[in-house]
């Protein structure tokens, strides 16, 4: 059992997220402003929060700070500021992730899933040194395995391949020439589309909106990363 | 190669570009037909130039005997007398050898000359009475008009000789008379230059014509020649030659070096040959000439046709140079003297005049309060000139801080007077005045961004409320149809008065709930959609957008691109297909405004494309431009111009049966130009064509 806060100054919002969210194994808690929020975060022992940005009283990002202070629960932000400063503040100031309004439901139980069986299994750690890990992405190449937040993903070996690659070099950059002449060890004579196709469908496996990626980014007009995150 | 680009513009250009396209060739192809053939050919260019040289010649010798006729007055006299100063001239020589004979007493040697020739000659004596004695003569049996008188004395005589009963006297001046038979029998000198005189005479007018018509003839070789400098066969533009490569002067000096060489050493010639041999040398070494200046004309003429010939003259480097330094001089002395403070140059200049008018009062004033009265001029006109710098200077400052960005500096206007003061407070209320409008206008930029986002934010609250409610109540509706039956069998515990007609009937009406619900959540989806697009084309146009240009590799982008929508083109069986060059193309652009672009682009195209037809993305590099292509068929027939297509809130389909809200081009035209690019929109039938143009970045000079 899980216990989650939903902060939002509109009621509306926070009763259809409480619909979206209502899971037996979730206990929802509510808040309108971010005052309250902290209060519940720091009365309750809550494992996730969901939170707007613009709200009366105190806004989200200082609630969130002062959230951080107390707690290190997951914090989902959830706002109609689309700008990408605001993406990039929120997430600097500590949020683990960013939903932007209107919101798709399946986008945010599948967020709030994820975050969850991160939190929660960070602490049980078993951790070894043969696993590639990359937020939510782990790639065990003992057992040829990967999984996303827990669950294992199904992968072709040559997506296997690509991904284990970019896995292994977090953060640089690979053209479609580079991953084509590394995993078919071949020249790609104007084949690199193919490449372009199976990183979209690892994409598609592997984010939750795969035009939005979390993980496998395209830097466009260069080639395709593995974000560096920082995991602990 | 350039006919089939030629082809491809055929294909893709529009209905005009087509038929102009086809005039102007047409055109083209009249004009180039005949002369192009004959001027682009060596073999009649060498033909061509062979016929100069020839008819050179042939003019020259037809002109060197024209003039040799109109100096011996073959166009003013009768041929006889013509005739005659010609035989005069060759006769002289045997005249003298007969008069020396006579001279020397041997009559018979003298007469030995006269005898196998066409000449006589007959020695008189005038006596005093003016009566002619015949002393001696040879024998003659004809009558001629051709015959001459000279007088000759014999001057010292070695030997008495005497001649028909008199004493030649050495100081009496004796006439001979000389005679030709004008029919010239005998075979010798005589007769042969009275056959090339008698000739020539004839043929006196028809040199003339000779020497016009071989001169129209050159004329004509020298167009044609000028004409066909630099055309090849098979080749449209002007081909350089092997000399194009010297400067035009340099290639000048050159021939004219030559040439007068060549008329030097020909004059020499010339002088030292006689007769006819300069008949031959002269006409040869004319035609010579001719065409040595013909080639060098037809360099000249060649690099008049490549243009800027001007540019190619060693000259014209050597005065380009001269030019540059000169102006790098004035510029340095400018920025020198733009240096010193006005306060110096003031001072400066003073002085300077200072002292050219001492010396001048020192030469030229002569009285005491005279030199008084200047010096005190002097400290007053120093006292004014120092004043009005001071102000100029307070003045110069201003309006440099104002320049600068300094809205608020202010000027001290203490201590001016009249329109210096009016000036300096002018510019403190024009500084006022730019101080407030930048303000203003940082606010309402301020405001603007401001704007967009609450806006966007004040209708994304309510929307998402809206699109979530929509969904609970569509996914509750359409989720109790599955449970009816269930729900059913549970109803049937508490009530078995449940009757199959209501529960279809509760059935129905769940049903057309969630018909309706569907159509809610598909509006505000919709409204969405239309929403973010809104803003992002309310941001990309008015510039609220970071942009990074970095340099992007559009074929890494254009295989990602292609990438993300293999899937969606296969589903619409549209084949894509992808051209690029073998090199790396780069431009300066930010990949992600790039990219949506592309997205938006090919969005369009997934929406809008014929289904089972061709979609070309083209990558090429044209004139320092790198253009990328997108073609494809419309499925709808597009009665709507390129530029309105390119406005905002404006579909393909009129009948706006399609999803989307027009804003996709709109939104990626400014977006590529945020960029420092260029997007161009072909409507050409169901030709769809939009191109990229984007500045090329030279790929080595970036890292």
């Amino acid at each position: 059992m899980y216990n989650i806060l939903i902060c939002d100054d509109e009621r509306d919002i926070v009763n259809a997220l409480k619909i979206y969210l209502n899971d037996s194994a979730y206990r929802l808690f509510e808040a309108f402003d971010g005052k309250e929020a902290v209060r519940q975060v720091k009365s309750n022992d809550i494992h996730l929060v969901l939170m707007d940005i613009m709200m009366p009283e105190m806004d989200g990002m200082e609630a969130m700070v002062k959230i951080r202070e107390i707690s290190n629960v997951p914090v989902i932000l959830l706002t109609a500021k689309s700008e990408d400063s605001d993406k990039i503040l929120g997430l600097t100031v500590g949020a683990d992730d960013y939903i932007t309004k209107p919101f798709n439901p399946v986008e945010v139980s599948a967020r709030v899933k994820s975050q969850l069986r991160r939190y929660m299994q960070l602490g049980a750690g078993n951790r070894s040194d043969e696993v590639l890990r990359c937020g939510g992405i782990e790639l065990d190449d003992t057992r040829k395995k990967v999984s996303l937040d827990g669950e294992t993903v199904a992968l072709t070996p040559t997506e296997y391949e690509i991904l284990k690659l970019l896995m292994q070099h977090q953060g640089k950059v690979f053209s479609p020439r580079e991953i084509y002449q590394k995993i078919w060890k071949d020249l790609p004579y104007g084949s690199e589309n193919t490449v372009a196709v199976h990183i979209r469908h690892i994409r598609e496996k592997l984010e939750i909106n795969p035009a939005e990626p979390r993980y496998l980014k395209v830097v466009w007009g260069q080639g395709y990363k593995c974000e560096k995150t920082f995991s602990p | 190669m350039k006919e089939r680009e030629r082809e491809d513009d055929f294909l893709w250009g529009s209905v005009d570009e087509q038929e102009e396209a086809a005039a102007e060739r047409g055109r083209k192809n009249r004009r180039r037909k005949t002369p192009y053939c004959l001027r682009g050919s060596l073999a009649v260019k060498i033909t061509v130039f062979f016929v100069l040289a020839i008819s050179c010649m042939i003019g020259a010798m037809s002109g060197i005997l024209c003039l040799y006729m109109g100096d011996r007055g073959a166009y003013v006299r009768e041929l006889d007398s013509v005739l005659l100063d010609e035989l005069k001239a060759c006769s002289i020589g045997n005249l003298y050898e007969v008069k020396y004979n006579l001279s020397m007493g041997n009559v018979e040697a003298a007469a030995e000359l006269c005898r196998d020739s066409n000449m006589d000659i007959d020695l008189i004596w005038v006596d005093n009475r003016n009566h002619e004695n015949l002393l001696w003569g040879t024998e003659r049996e004809y009558d001629t008009k051709l015959k001459y008188d000279s007088y000759y004395s014999f001057g010292d005589m070695k030997k008495t000789v005497s001649l028909n009963n008199h004493i030649l006297k050495p100081d009496v001046l004796y006439l001979y008379r000389v005679y030709f038979n004008s029919e010239f029998p005998e075979n010798d000198d005589f007769q042969k230059t009275a056959l090339l005189t008698r000739k020539l005479y004839g043929l006196r007018y028809s040199l003339i014509g000779m020497v016009c018509a071989e001169v129209l003839l050159c004329a004509v070789c020298f167009v044609f020649l000028m004409c066909a400098a630099g055309r090849r066969k098979g080749r449209e533009e002007i081909v350089p030659s092997v000399l194009t490569g010297l400067h035009l002067d340099v290639l000048t000096f050159i021939f004219a070096a030559v040439g007068a060489c060549f008329f030097v050493l020909l004059l020499t010639a010339a002088s030292r040959t006689e007769g006819f041999g300069i008949a031959v040398l002269l006409p040869a070494g004319c035609a010579v000439m001719a065409v040595w200046i013909t080639l060098y004309c037809m360099e000249f003429a060649l690099q008049m046709k490549q243009g800027e010939f001007w540019r190619h003259t060693l000259v014209s480097l050597a005065f380009k140079g001269l030019w540059k330094g000169g102006r790098l001089f004035c510029r340095g002395v400018l920025r020198l003297v733009r240096g010193i403070p006005l306060i110096m140059l003031t001072l400066t200049g003073y002085f300077g005049i200072f002292i050219v008018e001492f010396i001048w009062v020192g030469y030229f004033v002569r009285s005491r309060t005279g030199v008084r009265l200047w010096l005190l001029e002097k400290a007053v006109f120093l006292a004014a000139v120092m004043y009005i710098a001071l102000v100029c200077r307070r003045l110069l400052k201003a309006s440099r801080a104002l320049a600068e960005g300094q809205e608020d500096y202010l000027v001290d206007t203490s201590g001016m007077f009249g329109d210096f003061r009016e000036h300096g407070e002018n510019l403190n209320s024009l500084g006022q005045g730019i101080a407030k409008a930048v303000a203003e206008r940082i606010k309402s930029e301020h405001l603007k961004t401001e704007l967009i986002s609450n806006v966007s934010h004040d209708l994304k609250t309510p929307l998402t409320s809206i699109i979530n409610y929509a969904d609970l109540i569509y996914q509750e509706a359409a989720g109790a149809e599955d449970i009816v039956p269930a729900e059913g069998r549970s109803a049937e515990e508490s009530s078995l008065a449940e009757t199959e007609d209501g529960e279809g009937s509760r059935r129905e009406e769940n049903a057309r709930i969630a018909e309706y619900a569907e159509v809610l959540l598909r509006q505000s989806r919709k409204l969405k959609k239309l929403l973010e697009d809104l803003m992002e084309a309310s941001k990309a146009t008015t510039g609220n957008l970071d942009v990074n240009p970095e340099p992007c590799e559009v074929g890494v982008l254009l295989t990602q691109a292609a990438g993300e929508y293999q899937q969606r083109m296969e589903e619409k069986e549209l084949a894509l297909i992808v051209r690029q060059p073998e090199r790396t193309v780069q431009v300066m652009a930010d990949g992600r405004h790039l990219w949506r672009v592309f997205d938006n682009l090919l969005n369009n195209i997934c929406k809008y494309a014929q289904e089972n037809s061709r979609v070309y993305l083209t990558l090429e590099e044209k004139e320092g431009w790198v253009l990328i292509i997108f073609r494809n068929m419309s499925k709808f027939t597009l009665d709507i111009s390129a530029e309105d297509l390119e406005e905002r809130f404006v579909r393909g389909d009129k009948s706006r049966h399609m999803e989307g809200n027009g804003l996709g081009l709109s939104i990626a035209k400014s977006l590529v130009e945020l960029q420092n690019g260029r997007m161009e929109v072909v409507v050409d039938g169901d030709l769809f064509k939009v191109t990229l143009r984007f500045p090329v970045i030279d790929a080595s000079a970036v890292k």
